[in-house]
């Protein structure tokens, strides 16, 4: 299953490609990487139908921020799951995001626990789902 | 009327003549003699044609409807002459914001003529000393210090006189200090939210980072036992070496991140330091670029912690070729940040008026001809022509009261003359505005 995670911090990419180093080494995850908002839409917009399952954003970005992000995909791309990771966790932008159709707000620094925890009940539905 | 009534109305009637250019009515208040010493270098007038020109120069066109209003007002009585020291500020409405122009400090010494010829006695003005509480170069009132040094060489014959003089001139420069501190805080107080975001960031790095090594040395040490084991009990079961040694890769790249993150949450606390540092250093080869672009973030986060749904498009182009350049690290920073700070509020502040117009930041750097160009453009509503000439003046903000402190760009203007550059302002009102910063490169010993 392929996610893809949204984030100005090109480290983000390194950090996330060993957390998940197993999950991805079985073929569990796939896991691609936009640095800016516009590039995770291209990105979205280049196969069709998307094969990415699930955005993570982060919020502050230059350029279009994570929520814009976040609408933008909801209005293109209902399906697609896409959760927020901020670190100005405030009950402002936790709500926005929320009301734009954000299944999660993980907060940073990122728990790579509960991000895991999230993947693996995405993973389980969706081959339960198969499996139906 | 009395003698303290006539000269008080003398000094309404200068400051008004003044204020609204009316020469006749300055000829008829002015002794021959009379001098005056301005709020800039070196602004030293005597003879009264040179005061009157002095007086119709120097002050920049006010608008109509500008308004005085005199906060301060102390008269001595010294018998043939008396002084009237005032401080008053000239203040205008600029679309329901009152907007204070300029905070003006006035010393004049008013001196009694008698006419022989019809015995009619008059008070003329012999000494005007009317200072701006500005801040050249080290931040202070240059021609206030000059007085002090010259000790007030003039025709002021009263000791009395001197020490009151000097006194409040002394008292002028505390105030000016504090005002320039509380600037310096005040820029500081605006980042805090920024410098934290900006340190959090690479911390987080850090920690992420170190946790990783955990896992991947946990890691390497089950492959390694997993050969241990396997050797001893004869089984083919044999550790994957390519697999350890991708894992030593991973940890020494990762130990690099962390090192680099470190370095970055070390060189943020550093600028914040070099901010709030009440003396100005010594200039040291910079790296211009990268100076801009740590104030840009700065500036960036500052902005979206105090305001939340504030964003911005940033654009950068910076030259690959720039020569580092001798500058005052601390000063030349926060020259940036004035502009940058202004730059950004300016362009969010039009978006939420026309909703049309998207904030953009630019920021280009250029080096050629032996001097290095910065501009800082952004897509806010412009400045307009009629007050263009004032954005520098010190106490002239357009944004709310409490908003500003009106010192930014003034203190941004001597910083850049103090390192020998200039600053020039293009912009079209309900467009753009951009600001040029030029330095020269090769600045090696004459920075003034």
């Amino acid at each position: 299953m392929k996610f893809l995670v949204v984030d100005d911090e090109k480290d983000v990419e390194m950090l996330f490609r060993q957390k998940f180093r197993k999950e991805v080494r079985n073929g569990s995850v796939e896991l691609v990487f936009a640095f800016s908002g516009q590039e995770a839409l291209n990105l979205l917009d280049s196969s069709n139908p998307p094969d990415v399952v699930y955005v993570f954003s982060d919020i502050n970005m230059p350029g279009m921020s994570g929520l814009e992000l976040l609408s933008l995909v909801k209005k293109s791309h209902p399906d697609i799951k896409v959760s927020m990771i901020s670190a100005y966790g405030d009950k402002e932008n936790y709500e926005r995001a929320i009301n734009s159709g954000a299944k999660e707000f993980f907060t940073k620094p990122i728990d790579f626990n509960s991000l895991k925890e999230e993947i693996t009940s995405i993973i389980k539905s969706s081959s339960e789902q198969n499996s139906l | 009327m009395t003698k303290k009534e006539q000269i008080l109305t003398n000094q309404d009637a200068l400051l008004d003549a003044m204020l609204n250019k009316d020469e006749s009515t300055l000829r008829s208040l002015i002794h021959d003699n009379a001098s005056v010493f301005g709020s800039a270098i070196h602004e030293f007038e005597k003879g009264i044609e040179n005061v009157i020109s002095y007086y119709l120069e120097a002050l920049a066109l006010l608008p109509d409807d500008k308004k005085v209003n005199i906060k301060t007002r102390h008269y001595t009585d010294l018998k043939d002459h008396a002084l009237v020291e005032q401080e008053f500020n000239i203040h205008f409405t600029l679309e329901g914001n009152d907007i204070t122009l300029l905070t003006l400090r006035q010393s004049a010494l008013w001196t009694l003529v008698k006419d022989e010829k019809n015995s009619e006695e008059r008070w003329l003005l012999l000494h005007d000393h009317t200072s701006m509480p500005d801040h050249l170069g080290a931040f202070e009132t240059i021609s206030s210090s000059e007085m002090l040094e010259s000790n007030l060489n003039l025709e002021l014959e009263t000791d009395h006189l001197k020490n009151r003089l000097n006194k409040s001139l002394a008292e002028l420069k505390v105030v000016q200090d504090q005002l320039v501190q509380k600037e310096r805080l005040a820029s500081i107080g605006q980042l805090t939210a920024g410098i934290a975001h900006e340190i959090k960031n690479p911390l987080n790095f850090v920690n992420n980072f170190s946790e990783v090594i955990f896992e991947l040395i946990n890691e390497a040490r089950d492959e390694v036992k997993n050969r241990a084991d396997g050797s001893k009990s004869g089984s083919e079961k044999m550790c994957n070496s390519d697999l350890v040694l991708g894992i030593l890769d991973d940890i020494e790249s990762n130990l690099d991140r962390i090192y680099e993150h470190s370095k970055r949450a070390d060189s943020i606390l550093k600028s914040m330091l070099l901010l709030s540092r009440g003396k100005s250093g010594k200039p040291i080869p910079t790296d211009v670029n990268a100076v801009i672009d740590e104030y840009l973030k700065l500036a960036y986060h500052g902005m979206r912690a105090s305001d939340l749904s504030f964003n911005i498009d940033i654009k950068t182009s910076y030259d690959p070729k720039m020569p580092k350049l001798n500058l005052i690290p601390q000063d030349i920073s926060r020259a940036f940040l004035n502009i940058i700070n202004n730059a950004m509020y300016a362009a969010y502040d039009h978006s939420k008026t026309d909703s049309k117009v998207d904030p953009v930041i630019q920021i280009s750097t250029h080096a050629g001809n032996g001097k290095a160009e910065i501009k800082i453009r952004d897509n806010g509503s412009g400045i307009p022509e009629e007050i263009r000439e004032k954005i520098f003046q010190p106490f002239f903000t357009t944004k709310p009261s409490g908003v500003g402190t009106g010192l930014g760009l003034s203190m941004t203007h001597d910083i850049i003359k103090m390192h020998k550059g200039s600053l020039d302002i293009d912009s079209d009102a309900g467009r753009y505005t951009e600001f040029i910063i030029t330095l020269p490169i090769n600045n090696k010993h004459n920075l003034s």
